[in-house]
């Protein structure tokens, strides 16, 4: 008997059998072929971007101090393709030094003077076309200091006299020193950590370089990383082309140590820089340039893809399967049930979402409350305020199938309202609840993305905040020409929206006529 | 003359949208109060008055003791008054009261006083008549534009249905659909401010030539036009799509019916079959749309306003929450509410009296 039932029943494939013959037709459709295409695209961007960054990569992003050496506001590399000069950026990591030097009395090099065991670290850079590096950045990555014994003596990292010079070798063969160099200790160095550029100091050197010019020390400041990369003519910078060397010297001494038992401990890795991070910023930066930061846009656009899929989808989903739920029973129970559900509906279409929903997030922001958290809560408020449209419809659909006398027929063979409801109405309105499913999840994605852009952060890096920064970077007087910056997360914005939509359409096309038919 | 049981319905509806605008201001008043956001504001206030009140005593010479007291005395009466010391309720529900009984009280952020482009203290009623017409000179205009368009081109589409120029239209909308109007917008304030020069990049200006509109209307009005060209670009450009969608699939149920057919097919020329047959068919349901988003409008765009800075209603909504302004908030939700509500209820009314057929 029980056998019988279910093979009478039909299987879930069959139930929903228009749903897989809609797919095919939209394939079939111009707009639903590019929707599709589309969709596809974003889903295998997306799944590359959850292998390829962390999930928590937030917090990178939004930590400063990582993106120091990276260059600031620069376009994407392939620019150069385009006929841009590029100073191409350049990082080296280096564990070893180029050059080891044992200087037992003061020795004068290029100007300066080397005394102590000295360490020596090359990097060759080569400028191409005529663009200016941003600047030169040097990071002590890692720094022993630890204490050593010499002689029955305890000697501490502290005691360590450091020295460090950063020359710059000109193809002109002009050499300069980008850094004040004053005598530090090892745990200074190692708590200091990077060696920047010095824009006052390096300006004096430029000056001497250009006697008889009418060059001011404000100009020459200023523009000191251009000058130290070119050729001043006539009141103007030119880009001197040719093979650079950046090399930093770094002189240990330490009193009442012999320089070569300083040098064993420091050859051996107990004490002294172990590795250095060498960097000439470029004037272009990764696939997708850099933002006021330096921060890889790229990574942030990426990181975007998976989270803003997730957020119209988790919107769109739950409103729909709401909206269908609601829908249903308030047109298939009637009755108070019914006045409940529609007046209900009626309020929130009259209460303004927007406003309510940026208090919600300023209020929030002001919390502190976490990005996780504000996610949320604009999910869950999206949803609230999207189930209403879909209900009223459904609700119109299920009293006129309610009234077919299959149901009556149904009804009348004892079938469970449940039954009825599953077997005979949602499978007739499902198509219908696809084609708006599709519609709301850039309407989620657009409102999320417009919240940022009002400065209500949840400060994951999405393509609303990623174009939020550059609307502050522009308002705030930068430049307006970051094309690299305000294009691609708006681009992809309504890439995405495109995609649903057209898909929206195709389903639409195809499930309007069939409703009326049936 | 309506049926008791058309006028019940009437009724039933008429409380549901009078709850809907209680429900939106205390909902509201309930959101800023129960999250402590109020606050923010109001404690700044209570800073800034305390400290003007300790300069004052101190430019008087007396005794650091008693002028401690006497600061303290006076930070916990203002506290008092600003209802700090007590729970947020006791604060937001009888604000949230007397806003509905349209009495809306003080702006409390110079912020919002800045967009208004006046001086604390000023009321939440005064400010709301300053931001109202800025933003129907732009946004209502420009929706109001886009209804006329579409009123010649969305029937036209219907009628010629499947053609290119209809399939171009749905594209069209289904793009502008896509691309939020606030990213046109940026992209404008970039493109045509900022790159070509040919439109403003700052609009806060427009308020002056609005306020002084009447000392030399020729040269105020062209100087207001200047201001508002971009942004009502941006907005029709980019609400003709959804209303070019609407108005057609309106039209498209019109075009399908037999009295169409006949009208063609007695060989009546397309532009009066448009007219009289289709025209006055959609009528009805087209007249809801611009109502509705006429309506809408009033509550102005707060995203497109604030990229623009055009100080209209939308900039002062956000003003106005960020700065947890809560008269003010309390104030533009109930107006905004208020008017969209009657406008709802208007068009029940309206049903009713000239369509026939209508009956509950």
């Amino acid at each position: 008997m029980a056998r019988a039932v279910t093979a009478r029943r039909p299987s879930l494939k069959e139930r929903f059998r228009g749903v897989s013959e809609i797919l095919t037709e939209v394939r079939g459709q111009l707009m639903g072929k590019i929707g599709l295409g589309l969709i596809v695209f974003f889903v295998v961007v997306s799944i590359f971007a959850l292998l390829t960054i962390p999930w928590d990569f937030y917090i990178e992003w939004n930590d400063r101090k990582l993106w120091e050496e990276y260059p600031e506001v620069v376009p994407p590399v392939w620019v150069s393709h385009f006929g841009v000069p590029v100073a191409q950026h350049v990082s080296k990591i280096m564990s070893e030094p180029t050059e080891t030097m044992l200087y037992k009395r003061p020795k004068d090099y290029n100007g300066i003077t080397l005394f102590g065991y000295t360490t020596i670290y090359r990097l060759r850079y080569r400028l191409k076309d005529p663009a200016f590096p941003q600047g030169i950045l040097i990071m002590f990555e890692d720094v022993a200091i630890n204490n050593f014994t010499y002689r029955g003596k305890l000697i501490r990292p502290d005691s360590i006299s450091v020295g460090v010079h950063v020359l710059l070798h000109r193809p002109d063969g002009k050499v300069l020193l980008i850094n004040e160099p004053t005598p530090r200790s090892l745990t200074e160095i190692a708590s200091a950590k990077t060696v920047r550029f010095d824009d006052a100091y390096v300006a004096n050197q430029i000056l001497a370089m250009y006697p008889g010019t009418n060059m001011t020390k404000d100009y020459a400041t200023s523009n000191a990383v251009k000058l130290a990369f070119g050729v001043y003519e006539d009141g103007v910078i030119k880009p001197l082309r040719g093979t650079y060397e950046v090399e930093l010297i770094v002189t240990y001494l330490a009193r009442g140590v012999s320089l070569e038992a300083l040098k064993n401990v420091i050859e051996a890795g107990e004490i002294g820089v172990r590795e250095v991070k060498m960097v000439i910023e470029g004037s272009a930066y990764g696939l997708m340039g850099t933002d006021s930061y330096g921060r890889d846009i790229y990574r942030a656009l990426l990181y975007s893809f998976p989270v803003e899929l997730v957020i119209g989808f988790i919107a769109a989903v739950a409103a729909v399967v709401i909206g269908l739920m609601m829908g249903v029973i308030s047109g298939y129970y009637g009755g108070w049930v019914d006045e409940i559900i529609q007046r209900v509906i009626d309020i929130m279409g009259a209460i303004p979402a927007l406003p309510i929903l940026i208090l919600v997030g300023a209020a929030l922001q002001e919390r502190g409350a976490s990005p996780w958290m504000m996610l949320f809560v604009i999910i869950a408020f999206l949803i609230i305020f999207g189930w209403g449209g879909l209900a009223i419809i459904v609700r119109s659909m299920t009293l006129s199938i309610k009234s077919e006398p299959y149901v009556d027929a149904a009804k009348t063979l004892g079938a469970s309202n449940i039954y009825i409801i599953f077997k005979h109405i949602i499978p007739q309105i499902v198509p219908y609840a696809m084609a708006s499913l599709v519609f709301s999840v850039p309407a989620a994605v657009l409102t999320e993305a417009g919240l940022s852009v009002l400065g209500i952060r949840h400060n994951l890096p999405t393509w609303g905040t990623v174009l939020a920064d550059a609307r502050d970077y522009v308002y705030a007087g930068g430049s307006y020409g970051v094309w690299w910056w305000i294009l691609p997360p708006g681009i992809l914005m309504g890439l995405m929206s495109v995609a649903f939509v057209f898909l929206g359409l195709a389903l639409e096309t195809i499930v309007e006529p069939r409703l009326r038919r049936r | 003359m309506p049926s008791s049981r058309v006028l019940s319905v009437l009724i039933k509806r008429g409380i549901t949208l009078t709850a809907a605008l209680i429900i939106a201001v205390f909902l509201s008043a309930i959101l800023i109060g129960a999250t402590g956001y109020d606050e923010k504001v109001l404690k700044a206030i209570v800073i800034t008055q305390v400290q003007a009140y300790k300069q004052n005593l101190q430019r008087q010479n007396i005794p650091s003791t008693e002028l401690n007291k006497l600061v303290q005395a006076y930070q916990q009466s203002l506290e008092e008054y600003y209802g700090l010391n007590k729970p947020w309720y006791y604060r937001v529900i009888p604000l949230a009261v007397s806003t509905l009984k349209l009495d809306l009280g003080w702006v409390q952020s110079t912020q919002v006083a800045d967009v208004a482009g006046e001086q604390l203290p000023l009321r939440v009623s005064e400010a709301i008549m300053l931001a109202l017409p800025r933003t129907i000179i732009m946004i209502t205009a420009a929706e109001l534009i886009c209804a006329l368009l579409v009123l010649r081109i969305g029937p036209a589409l219907a009628y010629r249905r499947g053609s290119i120029a209809d399939r171009a239209a749905i594209s069209y909308a289904a793009i502008m659909n896509a691309l939020p109007v606030w990213w046109i917008a940026l992209i404008a304030v970039f493109a045509f401010g900022y790159y070509l020069r040919i439109a403003p990049t700052r609009y806060r200006e427009v308020i002056y030539y609005i306020n002084h509109f009447f000392e030399d209307p020729l040269h105020n009005m062209l100087m207001i036009l200047w201001y508002a060209w971009l942004p009502m670009f941006v907005v029709v450009i980019s609400f003709l799509g959804s209303w070019l969608y609407s108005v057609r699939a309106i039209a498209l149920r019109v075009v399908g019916e037999d009295f169409v057919a006949v009208a063609r097919a007695k060989g009546l020329p397309e532009r009066l079959v448009v007219k009289k047959y289709v025209l006055r068919v959609i009528a009805g349901p087209v007249l809801t749309l611009v109502i509705l988003s006429l309506a809408g409008s009033i509550g102005g765009f707060i995203i497109t306003e604030s990229i623009f800075g055009w100080p209209g209603m939308g900039s002062l909504y956000y003003a106005a929450i960020v700065s947890a302004d809560s008269p003010t908030i309390l104030g533009l939700i109930y107006i905004t509410t208020a008017v969209y509500v009657a406008a709802r209820f208007v068009l029940e009314v309206l049903y009713v009296l000239l369509d026939p057929r209508v009956r509950y």
